[in-house]
């Protein structure tokens, strides 16, 4: 199987979101988290789900696809939901039986998490989906560079990100070849507690670790006859340009944030 | 001027008391297609990494291009002037994005952002690989690997490109696909220095060098190499099929010339002596 | 999709036989199914229809015990120098037989009956696999998988990657291995040459399924759908027919270096001297 990994679940399109500059992505992001914690009443989060899924539609992503990602978290946010409602504290109770509580203020405050936690595993959807894994590790170190200037090693961590992602279905692949040749010798990765286990993951991490460091050994010259010296004066074959398409989607975030703050 | 010039190279790995190249004197010209044969620990690889100042010889020199490897931050022009293409395709491919892949080289060396488009599409289409451009690279065949690898170096317009074992980890088809690229290539003026084992290979070069223990031990056209069969044979290398095939015959009187090395070759030759 | 390793080429209609102690080439293009058909071998990956029989038993059925299956028929994969893990040569060898539970007196055995098959130095025992070469390296892998005593061996390319003097010494193990350990064995290749000498019977895929089977001498008879399927024939055998093609009357199963040498001086000779052409 030529694992076709799509990290991040990118899917790619051509929507206004998929053509929003990663950096500007990236910090829509990151104002929709702080705002999601802002947001503290039924109409600030009606206005806020309404931005989502305006986003959402946007982007022009099949909403299945979306729901998947909510799967995951579904049992986290029922969870959420049952801790707060339940064992929640407020003064106005509305049921009780034997050491349960319900109050107003608790299932307030459980339908508020329940509610963040959906809009922030939507919103950072969004940026995934809409965003190629390079996109984002471009996106981030451009973010990051000024502070390349007081050391911060922006370049690097975006290399370093960018070769990670590059390796991980190729050393997956390994993994897996190594993993059924050590199985056609005997080994046994599935019984025996977790000492055993344990045991038995010698014979795949070794190689898978020897292999590893080879690979970052002859990355390394490849890169270096390629007059790879570190981030200094390279330039890029992308270069990042904020659009007024950026200036806009600013704009909205702008808004929700002052509705969501005020209402 | 010769594009690489080396006297008396010598190169040692860390503690070894041994050296992998051992005296090594050699040129390579412009425009040419040199191979250098020999057996694995030979000094070949080794021999090929002191032409683009990955290594920098203990003693001797290495010039290229005019400049000395060992020269202070030399190193990073030389490399402008030769580029190289390693065994692994796996492991030279650094992007996400083959495009992207390509684009690297460039990157590095500062090329303004149009010109590193235009290359890009130029050296993908030179190799064949333009419909990949936006593929991951863990998809692609390791013949494919290996030509978004060479694109990467093309795009950096270098004189010379040595091709260190760059077949050894491919499908008969992929080596076909490789050396003809490396073939076009010298065709369009690039010098190619092609390192291997394969003497099927080396004899598509102008010139054979034939290393052994770190030293250089026959050199010439592949004909004149391949026809001291019992030399090659020493050096723990193979001669062509039909070199062999003829050399026997020879042995049992048959008046076969010298140089015979194709099928084709031996076919005429043998129906003429029907 | 292209060649990875175990891409899932789909594969229809493969029928095939293996007899006791046969030594089977199968060649084929990239992405002809030949990967996919030898992991079948041993049930790493089962049939969607149809099925596989080893001994008479099959591999679909659920009583059929697979780690038995697997010591019985030991796979080594391309490059498996690279899923050596252990601090000595020796206990790497024996990684296998001692996941079967034996005594370490049998382990010791095993290990130095392996590495003997392997043409593995004694004093290579004790090393750390990774200071070895890498032909030293993979001969360490095989010599792994041969210390389960399998009966039937398979072999991914065991030459890939080897210089002239690494691919020779690998295809004489080969030899032996089928001649003197009376092993069956399936070596799966590119080289249609390597093939031809060692094996007696070649199988060739083509776009999943099973194309040719034969003898050598059958196979190169059919020259030109090779060459349509990418694949070619040994340079002497590529000879040979251009000979008989040219009026050679080469016997139909020459095709072998040393048996033109024998044959030709022959053809030449009687013809030869008779002077010029017509």
């Amino acid at each position: 199987m030529a694992l076709d990994i799509t990290l991040g679940q990118f899917f790619p399109g051509d929507s206004p979101l998929h053509r929003l500059d990663p950096r500007a992505k990236l910090l829509l992001t990151l104002s929709m988290i702080v705002g999601v914690f802002l947001a503290d009443s039924y109409p600030a989060y009606a206005i806020f789900f309404t931005y989502v899924l305006a986003a959402a539609w946007l982007s022009g992503i099949p909403i299945r696809l979306m729901l998947k990602g909510l799967k995951a978290v579904y049992f986290i946010i029922a969870l959420t939901f049952v801790l707060n409602a339940f064992f929640g504290t407020g003064q106005t109770v509305l049921v009780r039986w034997q050491f349960l509580t319900i109050t107003r203020e608790g299932l307030r405050t459980a339908v508020f998490m329940a509610l963040r936690l959906m809009l922030l595993v939507f919103g950072t959807q969004l940026l995934t989906l809409t965003t190629s894994p390079i996109a984002l590790t471009d996106g981030l170190e451009r973010l990051f560079s000024p502070f390349a200037k007081v050391g911060f090693p922006a370049h690097e961590m975006a290399m370093m990100m960018s070769i990670a992602l590059r390796f991980i279905p190729t050393l997956l692949e390994e993994a897996d070849k190594i993993m059924k040749a050590q199985t056609a010798r005997g080994a046994d990765f599935e019984s025996g507690n977790l000492m055993a286990r344990a045991k038995a993951m010698i014979p795949l991490l070794v190689p898978l670790f020897v292999s590893a460091f080879r690979r970052a050994d002859e990355l390394a010259l490849a890169m270096e006859a390629r007059c790879y010296r570190g981030g200094e004066h390279r330039t890029r074959l992308r270069v990042l340009k904020y659009t007024a398409l950026d200036a806009w989607a600013g704009v909205s975030m702008a808004m929700l944030l002052t509705l969501v703050v005020v209402v | 001027m010769p594009i690489i010039e080396i006297t008396d190279a010598c190169y040692h790995y860390g503690e070894d008391k041994k050296n992998a190249v051992d005296g090594v004197t050699m040129r390579v010209e412009k425009g040419e297609f040199v191979a250098v044969l020999g057996h694995n620990g030979s000094g070949k690889s080794t021999l090929a990494k002191l032409m683009n100042a990955l290594f920098l010889p203990a003693s001797g020199r290495v010039v290229v291009a005019g400049l000395d490897t060992s020269g202070a931050d030399n190193a990073w022009e030389v490399r402008r002037h030769c580029g190289m293409v390693f065994q692994n395709p796996d492991n030279q491919l650094v992007a996400t994005v083959v495009e992207e892949d390509v684009a690297f080289g460039l990157e590095n060396i500062g090329v303004p952002s149009p010109e590193i488009r235009r290359r890009v599409d130029e050296a993908l289409s030179m190799v064949g690989m333009s419909e990949y451009a936006r593929h991951a690279p863990h998809m692609l065949s390791g013949g494919q690997k290996q030509r978004v690898a060479i694109a990467g170096v093309v795009a950096m317009r270098p004189d010379v490109i040595v091709f260190d074992e760059a077949t050894a980890m491919l499908d008969p088809a992929g080596r076909r696909d490789v050396m003809a690229i490396a073939q076009n290539l010298n065709r369009e003026g690039i010098t190619v220095v092609w390192i291997t084992h394969f003497m099927r290979e080396a004899a598509l070069a102008n010139r054979l060098i034939v290393m052994d223990r770190g030293k250089i031990a026959m050199e010439g056209a592949p004909r004149d190499v391949f026809s001291q069969v019992e030399a090659v044979r020493a050096l723990g290398l193979d001669v062509p099929e039909m070199v062999d095939l003829a050399g026997q015959l020879r042995a049992k009187g048959v008046p076969l010339p010298e140089g015979l090395m194709t099928v084709d070759e031996m076919a005429v030759e043998l129906c003429r002596l029907k | 999709m292209p060649g990875s390793p175990f891409q899932s080429v789909a594969l229809h209609d493969v029928s095939l036989t293996i007899p006791d102690g046969q030594f089977v080439g199968l060649i084929g293009h990239t992405g002809s199914g030949k990967s996919t058909l030898v992991q079948h071998l041993n049930g790493l990956i089962k049939p969607t229809s149809g099925e596989v029989l080893v001994d008479g038993q099959s591999l679909s059925d659920k009583a059929t015990d697979l780690r038995a299956v697997r010591r019985k028929v030991g796979l080594v994969f391309q490059y498996p120098e690279y899923q050596l893990f252990e601090e000595t040569v020796a206990k790497d060898i024996a990684f296998g037989p001692s996941n079967l539970g034996l005594s370490q007196g049998e382990i010791d055995e095993r290990v130095k009956e392996a590495a003997a098959l392997v043409e593995l130095n004694e004093e290579l025992l004790a090393r750390s696999p990774f200071d070895l070469s890498g032909g030293q390296k993979r001969r360490v892998a095989i010599a792994g998988v041969l210390a389960m005593r399998p009966t039937t061996l398979i072999l991914d390319e065991p030459a890939a990657g080897l210089d002239p003097k690494g691919h020779k010494r690998m295809m004489n193990i080969m030899r032996s291995l089928h001649e003197r350990g009376g092993m069956t064995l399936v070596m799966v290749s590119h080289s249609m040459s390597d093939v031809a000498k060692l094996c007696s019977r070649i199988l060739v895929m083509n776009k999943g399924t099973l194309a040719m089977d034969g003898s050598p001498e059958q196979i190169f008879m059919l020259g030109t759908k090779l060459t349509e399927m990418g694949l070619g024939l040994p340079e002497s055998a590529e000879l040979s027919e251009r000979l008989r093609g040219e009026g050679f009357h080469l016997p139909p199963d020459v095709w072998k270096l040393e048996q033109l040498v024998e044959c030709l001086p022959g053809l030449l000779s009687k013809k030869g001297g008779t002077g010029g052409g017509a």
